[in-house]
């Protein structure tokens, strides 16, 4: 490959200085003349029938400009997957967890609509609630959903190979149970949107949202209008993590309001509305079973799955398909048996999290071979290293993956915690551990989700980028214009870029799946091709020579190789004007990830996404053997990224995911008690601070895949997968337990030291915690 | 969540304060660095009909070392307490606890009278208004339940009226060290020890009589040696799950004079175990005498179900940290 410039720079990203000096608006910070204020009435019962919601009194508060309820809105569901469509943005029949939005109003003050949703009336019939999944799934359970009797929403049975064969075939089979808790994704910057309709009616709606032309989409469904009748604005959004790609009553109010009032609304939520109703990740129990041969082949795998969806679908379906394909990466699995549930309950919704379901089985998985490799007797790095998957290998779910770092990145976490040295080896109380993990480049063949960019070269050589593309603070705006400025051969300042506004930017399915590099950077380096190529046609022409013999480097084009025979693209914009040659010089692009076969593996098995990342998270631990305390000394996140567009900002989003993961290892979960969330809060809910946050190495590993542009794949979201296994594998080397639930406190690590002590008193025989392996 | 209307008052001198805070016609509150207040005010646990800024009163913040000894202003914040070089020379373990308070920004804000007068903390309480909608209302919001203990259908043992608990950093160890305070009302001023501040009582955990205001901190001459061991998930923002203020004399022998032994997080107010001090007495620090003393230490205390941690393990860390400080002390 030619030696690149732009691309593969730490470039800082383009909106750092506008962010840390708090220049930067994010959607509670924008402002118009008259806008109202919103705030909507929450159910404080988990499963009721809503028999009459009287908004009188509230109505009469002095500032108040509206209040609506269920009954007022377009009886119109919506659901960010179509087939799994169970919500209204307001309760029309009945709530199903504490938290459902029943009734909101709007007011020229914060304190007006905060007194008038006091003053709501409402007359419930309360239902039987039920809050365990297993329980929800029992016969004469309470239904949650009418639609579906046994609150079974969405289901996956699936085998590949032959898994019953292959258990018999096995040497020996592990049999063992995981579960995992509930975990919010905590966006610093809460959901919120502002919403304003113009005298012709449209409706144009700025929302923290990761997902503009879906939103614009679910917002003219449930709004009952036309989409040409709305356009989303997406300014700068502080995270998403998945939370963000949900329509929320927040949006849906702000609109209506708007549209009823004639004036500006704004919705923003509390960090409690954020904790209690918007999406979460799905707590799962996980009974597994695998069959291993002598030789350290992982031979078959079984799952049952049960994942707590709360109360409402979002992404239902797709959660437990996900989770059941991604058991057959990064290890070679030529037979599986997955049996999954998303079971309603009345409780916080679950929905998209970095991973989405894959973390969850991932944990278990990687807890499992941990203890497989110790009763085997295998070194727990050699038998991942024995059952990698390899690029270009036959995959029984035919997903196609062309580029592999798998191996790599194992070798290189190892080393670089230390490995060899280490594991077994440090004093009691210390231990490594690893996990690995792969995952998709975005989504290929669903509906929707095609990618299209423009570039313009203006008069002054400068480039302007339209892009679809929804910059949440991952970076993408910067890695993007990275791609074009690579291409047209100009610096980074060169480009303006404009982002993620549905009327004027175009189409793009969001920051979702970690498609966004790769999707929406093709489509930028298509653009910029094209808008080079009119350039070319007329340097060419103006210096004699074939177009295939030019180059832009250094804003120059050139014949290659030959910096000092060509011109300055301005020059070269100068003779394109004066041969009469049309402005403006727009190149476009669009971009849809190859696909052969249909693709969304609810239905068929296929090639999911265009290109598949791997990862290997290593985790050195301390655990403080008076009090039961883990602290994470070191992380080592070793990533197949294909190609790091811009290393500084891989680097940003590995250490993100990491925390977030050593979070869910060690220290966050979302508590209910009869659907009531005990801990909405960041006092109560125990989201790592940055005492908390380790020492994080981060190790690229570069594949360069042919799909991606400049050989990109996905970086971050696929890194929460595997911090939580490495971490609880780092604590089984440390104090010898193996932690099937998730997260390890201090109360549990105390627990069970003390019961190990207890044990080796009593009996060193019964100290082995899985003692059932069989010989097959 | 906004702040409930409110009139506000800037009283010129504390006297002043206190007959406003005295006043019957109005229920008032004291606003110092407003860290614990407007949270409640926001989530309307408390609706006052006043609020009285004390910051606006000149000369409550100080920290003094003159020949009557240290003497902190109430006022003063956790993070001068912090970055003090006569405390962090004088009493490194205050300045120590006030860095451990919440968080930074808590720290700079929030004042070590009011750290000392902060409401006691409970599970169903220290929550949004329409979280605890979702509940019937709790003695201490003027409801007729306590959530944490609630009366047994059919009659029985009356609950006691309000389990909340005590959560301070700073309280537990000012009265380690003995210190007392001076609090001045409409009619004068009193001196009395920090203990006798609080009432262990959940539904009025202080002891202040009608618009007392706390004014400053008076230390004894140093002695000993003195330890703050916090218990909690995160190095930041949180309150103690259990605290312990460990404050131990020896004479030339070696032999232990006196110790004091203050918990916070595991009662209505902070709690000295009392009877496991005594044992301390003359007691040569062997990991025998160690475990009794914890042993025991634990019995005194009586933690609630009042957060997301269970008593049990409360008060299992609570026998952990007193046997981490008397191994430090004793090494």
């Amino acid at each position: 490959m030619n030696k690149l410039n732009v691309v593969g720079k730490r470039e800082p990203m383009l909106d750092a200085w506008e962010k840390a000096t708090g220049r930067a608006r994010f959607t509670d910070d924008l402002s118009l003349p008259g806008m109202l204020y919103g705030k909507i009435l929450r159910s404080p019962l988990a499963h009721a029938k809503i028999l009459h919601v009287d908004l009188s009194e509230a109505e009469k508060v002095a500032g108040v400009k509206g209040a609506i309820s269920g009954k007022d809105i377009p009886k119109k569901k919506y659901g960010i997957v179509p087939m799994a469509k169970d919500e209204y943005a307001l309760a029309i029949d009945k709530v199903r967890y504490i938290g459902d939005e029943v009734a909101a109003v709007v007011a020229t003050s914060l304190d007006a609509a905060e007194e008038a949703i006091s003053k709501i009336r409402v007359d419930y019939k309360e239902l039987p609630a039920v809050f365990d999944p297993i329980e929800a799934m029992k016969p004469g359970a309470p239904i949650i959903h009418d639609e579906v009797p046994n609150n079974v929403s969405a289901s996956i049975h699936k085998e590949f190979g032959n898994v019953e064969k292959a258990f018999r075939e096995s040497d020996f089979l592990f049999e063992e149970s995981f579960e995992t808790q509930a975990v919010n994704h905590c966006p610093l910057e809460p959901q919120a949107a502002l919403a304003i309709v113009d005298p012709s009616g449209k409706v144009t709606l700025w929302a923290s949202t990761q997902i503009p032309f879906f939103l614009r989409r679910n917002l003219a469904t449930t709004l009952d209008i036309p989409e040409s009748k709305v356009r989303v604005i997406k300014p700068k959004v502080g995270g998403g993590f998945g939370q963000k790609i949900d329509l929320y009553a927040k949006d849906f109010c702000a609109a209506f309001f708007a549209m009823k009032t004639k004036r500006p609304v704004k919705f923003v939520y509390e960090r409690e509305e954020v904790f209690i109703s918007t999406r979460q990740r799905h707590p799962m129990r996980i009974h597994l079973k695998t069959g291993m041969k002598k030789d350290g082949t992982i031979l078959a795998q079984q799952f049952k799955v049960i994942a707590d969806g709360g109360a409402y679908n979002s992404t239902a379906p797709l959660m437990i398909t996900l989770a059941c394909y991604f058991i057959m990466l990064p290890y070679r699995l030529e037979n599986l048996l997955f049996e999954g549930y998303h079971v309603y309950t009345n409780k916080p919704v679950g929905g998209a999290m970095r991973g989405h379901g894959i973390p969850q089985v991932r944990f278990a998985v990687e807890a499992q071979l941990d203890s497989i490799a110790e009763k085997m007797g295998i070194d727990p790095l050699d038998l991942r290293l024995k059952n990698a998957f390899q690029a270009g290998e036959p995959h029984p779910a035919k997903l196609l993956v062309q580029t592999c770092g798998f191996s790599d990145t194992l070798k290189k976490a190892a080393e670089g915690i230390g490995w060899k040295e280490k594991r077994g080896k440090l004093p009691f109380g210390r231990g490594v551990g690893l996990a690995g993990a792969s995952f998709p480049s975005g989504v290929s063949n669903m509906s929707h989700i095609s990618s299209g960019a423009i570039v313009k070269i203006e008069r002054d050589g400068s480039i302007t980028l339209l892009t679809g593309a929804a910059d949440i603070g991952q970076g993408a705006e910067t890695v993007i214009s990275q791609i074009v400025a690579e291409e047209l051969g100009v610096p980074l300042e060169d480009i303006r870029i404009t982002a993620a506004d549905t009327e004027i930017t175009p189409l793009d399915p969001g920051t979702f799946g970690s498609g966004v590099t790769l999707r929406a950077g093709n489509a930028a380096k298509i653009a910029a091709q094209a808008a080079k190529e009119k350039l070319f046609e007329a340097a060419a022409e103006k210096m004699e020579i074939r177009i295939e013999e030019l180059e832009a480097k250094n804003r120059r084009i050139h014949v290659k190789g030959n910096p000092e025979r060509g011109m300055s693209i301005q020059e070269a914009i100068k003779f394109y004007q004066y041969s009469d040659r049309p402005m403006p010089i727009i190149g476009r692009g669009s971009y849809q990830p190859p696909a052969k076969e249909p693709t969304t593996l609810l239905k068929e098995d296929g090639n999911f996404s265009p290109a598949y990342s791997f990862m290997t998270q290593a985790a050195e631990v301390e655990v403080d053997t008076k009090t039961g305390k883990v602290k994470v000394l070191r992380m080592v996140a070793s990533h197949d990224c294909g190609k790091a567009i811009n290393p500084m900002l891989v680097e940003g989003q590995l250490e993100g995911s990491v925390v977030g993961g050593m979070g869910q290892a060690l220290y966050e979960e979302v508590i209910t008690e009869k659907g009531q969330v005990l801990n909405p809060s960041f006092l109560d809910y125990g989201i790592p601070t940055a005492m908390e946050v380790p020492s994080i190495t981060s190790v690229e590993v570069e594949t360069n895949d042919p799909e991606g542009p400049f050989g990109a794949k996905e970086s971050g979201e696929g890194t929460q997968l595997a911090p939580a296994p490495a971490i609880i594998n780092a604590i089984y080397d440390a104090i010898g337990v193996r932690f099937k639930s998730l997260p390890v406190t201090p109360e549990k690590v105390l627990k069970a030291l003390q019961e190990n002590a207890q044990n080796q008193n009593r009996d060193p025989e019964s100290l082995d915690p899985d003692p059932e392996i069989n010989s097959g | 969540m906004r702040l409930p209307k409110f009139e506000y008052l800037e009283p010129k001198t504390l006297k002043e304060a206190a007959k406003a805070l005295a006043s019957d016609t109005k229920e008032s509150v004291l606003l110092a660095g407003g860290t614990d207040l407007l949270v409640n005010m926001k989530h309307k646990v408390i609706q006052p009909k006043q609020v009285i800024n004390l910051k606006t009163i000149p000369k409550l913040a100080y920290i003094s070392n003159g020949k009557d000894g240290l003497r902190i202003g109430a006022l003063t914040t956790l993070h001068d307490i912090a970055s003090s070089q006569a405390i962090q020379e004088e009493v490194p373990i205050l300045s120590q606890a006030a860095g451990e308070v919440g968080a930074y920004a808590h720290q700079v804000m929030g004042t070590l009278g009011g750290n000392l007068c902060q409401g006691n903390r409970c599970r169903f309480y220290n929550q949004s208004a329409f979280w605890r909608g979702v509940k019937s209302p709790c003695y201490k919001v003027g409801g007729k339940i306590c959530h944490v203990v609630p009366a047994r259908a059919g009659g029985g043992r009356k609950p006691k009226e309000c389990h909340s608990t005590y959560c301070g950093d700073m309280a537990p160890v000012l009265i380690a060290l003995d210190t007392q305070v001076r609090v001045v009302g409409p009619n004068g001023e009193r001196v009395f020890p920090l203990s006798k501040l609080y009432t262990q009582e959940g539904k009025k955990p202080l002891s202040l009589r009608k618009g007392e205001i706390l004014k400053e901190i008076l230390f004894p001459p140093p002695s000993g040696k003195a330890l703050y061991l916090k218990w909690r998930r995160r190095e930041s923002i949180e309150f103690p799950i259990v605290s312990l203020a460990f404050h131990i004399e020896k004479d030339g022998n070696e032999r232990i004079q006196k110790a004091r032994i203050i918990f916070s997080g595991v009662g209505s107010g902070p709690v000295e175990a009392l009877e496991a001090e005594k044992m301390l007495k003359n007691a040569s620090l062997d990991d025998w005498m160690i475990e009794k003393v914890s042993n025991q230490a634990i019995k005194e205390i009586s933690p609630m179900r009042t957060s997301i941690h269970s008593p049990a393990y409360k008060r299992k860390m609570a026998g952990i940290l007193l046997k981490q400080a008397l191994e430090k002390i004793s090494s």
